[in-house]
């Protein structure tokens, strides 16, 4: 395994907490909900009744701090915009399910292998 | 899930139950807090949020609605970071609803989940038992104000987790023992009348003021002992009721001013504030109304040292709470009324230099610089004073003299029965004092005899004293009265209070 791109990083990552939520029981409803206004959601997903909105931080280095930190303030408010849009057209917004906003690390470590984090209801 | 706690917050100097419903939802995850929060009730979702974590308890990432109820009152304090915090924790069902039912919790949060001291706990324990709540849980710090009220079982907690396993019946919490507030409880003056030698003049009228609840005036050089007896003025005042005591001591846990030590604030308070002091502070005011100085010396002794340094405009404003007893402040954040039933002590110097009318020193004045410091004080304040006197020099004979004056406490005996007398006779009026004696009282219980209407009839032309002069020499002279335990007023009671009133020369 090795990313040629900072692209691919990216993908390779969400391909790999795919593939691990669904080892986990989580039904993935969607990959990269686009809504133009208000950006993206890496993957939405459901288990037992919780809805679940993830976003997928791959990185290859812990020298910009750990990537759960890079969803700034700025961004969580995003993903609920593009949450709330998604429940929109869900037509879920008059019977809203139980929410959780996680975010899912992928830590590359050079030649040993991969580190998966998963924190659940994290904002 | 909804969950609803009882809380409380203060209004002026009494508490107000504040009901805290929280509502916790499906939704994106929010936290509002509604229901006219002040800024540090604002803040309180940082430290409930962090204070819950930091407990290991936890905090619903979800829709989170908490209201304050009235929802029209505003809201002050930091005491209401424990009832959210529990309500939040009802909502989670980690505490069950049944178990808050008639339960009050007052406390500010760290955030590490530590229960801060508040502000006006007794207030909020007062106006809790009011309401009808059987147990109140207050911070810690806070524990010497929660042993004074009987009826309602005060529990203590340093951390949310103590409270929250008391409430779930593991840990159980133990109420606080009550005191006897006015039982063995010694109040010590560091100051007393013996100290001061000579000045037998200010030594009567100050007694007389302490009788009879009178203001009074004292104009003398610098250094003849003004200021002195002004502060040892408190140590003849009779001892403060119970009701007084708790009356002070509320108003002094609303500002936060109370020592950590004593429960209950048995020595009058004694304010003198610098002449500096704004019109706000004396009075209280501020955005949302907060007691001043006159609040500060209810049942106590407001002392103006220098009073013609004192800014005219807010001299003015002491008519309201020396004539009603009482301070109504309008802002725009709501309208107060605060106690201040005070007897006010003001010292002043002759002339600017001081030394007017010394029989040593010759005053340095002109005449023109005399009649515009004296002017300061303008005459309606000067005519609600009712005493005004000279006070001499202090000769070096009185200053070695090995004999003390008469001690406080002699004093103290003479003006508690004077005081017993005025409250026989006052009680069904309302009324504590002489002093507070209004037109109807003056004319039922002052009447003279024809001598001492004579008396008074003619000090009234020589000297051209105002109809509120009048009235205001019939109480001291009642006062006079009752120190000598005079059932009728007599001409000598008479002679005294006008020379009381009058011997400054205006």
């Amino acid at each position: 395994m090795c990313s040629i791109s900072k692209n691919n990083l990216g993908v390779y990552g969400e391909n790999l907490a795919c593939k691990y939520l669904e080892a986990k029981g989580y039904v993935i409803l969607q990959r990269n909900f686009r809504c133009r206004r208000y950006g993206e959601i890496d993957i939405i997903a459901s288990k037992a009744g919780v809805l679940s909105f993830i976003e997928v931080k791959a990185r290859a280095s812990q020298r910009y701090g750990k990537p759960a930190e890079a969803v700034t303030l700025a961004k969580q408010r995003k993903i609920y915009r593009c949450a709330e849009y998604y429940l929109q057209r869900a037509g879920l917004i008059s019977c809203i399910p139980v929410l959780s906003f996680d975010v899912v690390e992928v830590i590359i470590k050079g030649g040993v292998g991969v580190q998966l984090l998963h924190y659940p209801h994290c904002f | 899930m909804f969950a609803q706690v009882l809380g409380q917050t203060t209004k002026g100097i009494d508490g107000e139950m504040i009901l805290v419903e929280a509502d916790v939802s499906n939704g994106l995850p929010n936290f509002d807090l509604v229901g006219l929060p002040a800024m540090a009730v604002r803040e309180s979702k940082e430290r409930v949020k962090a204070a819950l974590r930091n407990s290991d308890y936890p905090f619903p990432m979800t829709k989170i609605t908490v209201n304050l109820a009235p929802a029209d009152l505003r809201k002050e304090g930091s005491g209401l970071d424990l009832p959210i915090a529990i309500g939040l924790l009802c909502c989670a069902r980690i505490i069950k609803q049944e178990k808050l039912n008639g339960k009050v919790f007052v406390g500010e949060l760290s955030l590490d989940g530590c229960i801060r001291k508040v502000s006006g706990v007794l207030s909020m324990i007062i106006d809790a038992k009011r309401c009808g709540a059987k147990e109140i849980f207050i911070p810690q710090a806070n524990a010497a104000e929660g042993k004074l009220i009987h009826g309602i079982d005060v529990y203590t907690a340093a951390t949310l987790t103590e409270i929250v396993e008391h409430l779930l019946d593991n840990k159980k919490l133990i109420p606080l023992p009550k005191e006897n507030i006015m039982q063995n409880k010694q109040r010590i003056y560091h100051v007393d009348f013996a100290d001061v030698k000579g000045q037998l003049v200010a030594r009567r009228a100050l007694e007389i003021a302490a009788a009879g609840g009178h203001s009074i005036l004292m104009v003398g050089a610098p250094g003849c002992g003004k200021t002195m007896l002004a502060r040892r003025l408190v140590t003849i005042l009779p001892p403060m009721t119970e009701s007084e005591a708790l009356e002070v001591t509320k108003i002094y846990s609303i500002v936060g001013m109370l020592s950590q030590t004593d429960s209950i604030m048995l020595e009058r308070p004694f304010r003198s504030p610098h002449h500096s002091v704004s019109g706000s502070a004396l009075l209280g005011g501020g955005s949302t109304p907060r007691p001043g100085e006159v609040t500060l010396s209810h049942n106590g002794v407001l002392f103006l040292d220098e009073l013609p340094e004192f800014d005219r405009a807010t001299l003015e404003m002491l008519r309201q709470p020396l004539e009603d007893g009482e301070v109504s402040i309008s802002r725009v954040r709501g309208n107060m009324t605060f106690p201040s039933r005070i007897i006010l002590v003001a010292a002043a110097n002759p002339c600017p230099c001081g030394f007017l009318g010394d029989s040593r020193h010759i005053c340095s004045c002109k005449q023109r610089d005399i009649d515009n410091y004296r002017r300061k004080i303008s005459g309606p304040l000067l005519d609600r004073i009712d005493m005004q006197i000279n006070l001499a020099r202090v000769e070096f004979g009185d200053l070695k003299n090995k004999t003390a004056g008469e001690s406080s406490d002699v004093i103290r005996q003479r003006v508690v029965k004077a005081r017993e007398i005025q409250q026989r006779r006052l009680e069904p009026w309302g009324m504590h004092c002489n002093a507070q004696m209004g037109r109807s009282e003056v004319v039922k219980y002052c009447s003279l005899d024809d001598k001492a209407q004579a008396v008074l009839e003619k000090y009234f032309n020589i000297l051209n004293l105002s109809a509120r002069s009048h009235d205001r020499i019939l109480k001291v002279a009642r006062t006079i009265a009752d120190l000598a335990g005079c059932e009728n007023i007599q001409a000598s009671h008479i002679a005294e209070a006008v020379t009381l009133r009058t011997s400054t020369g205006r």
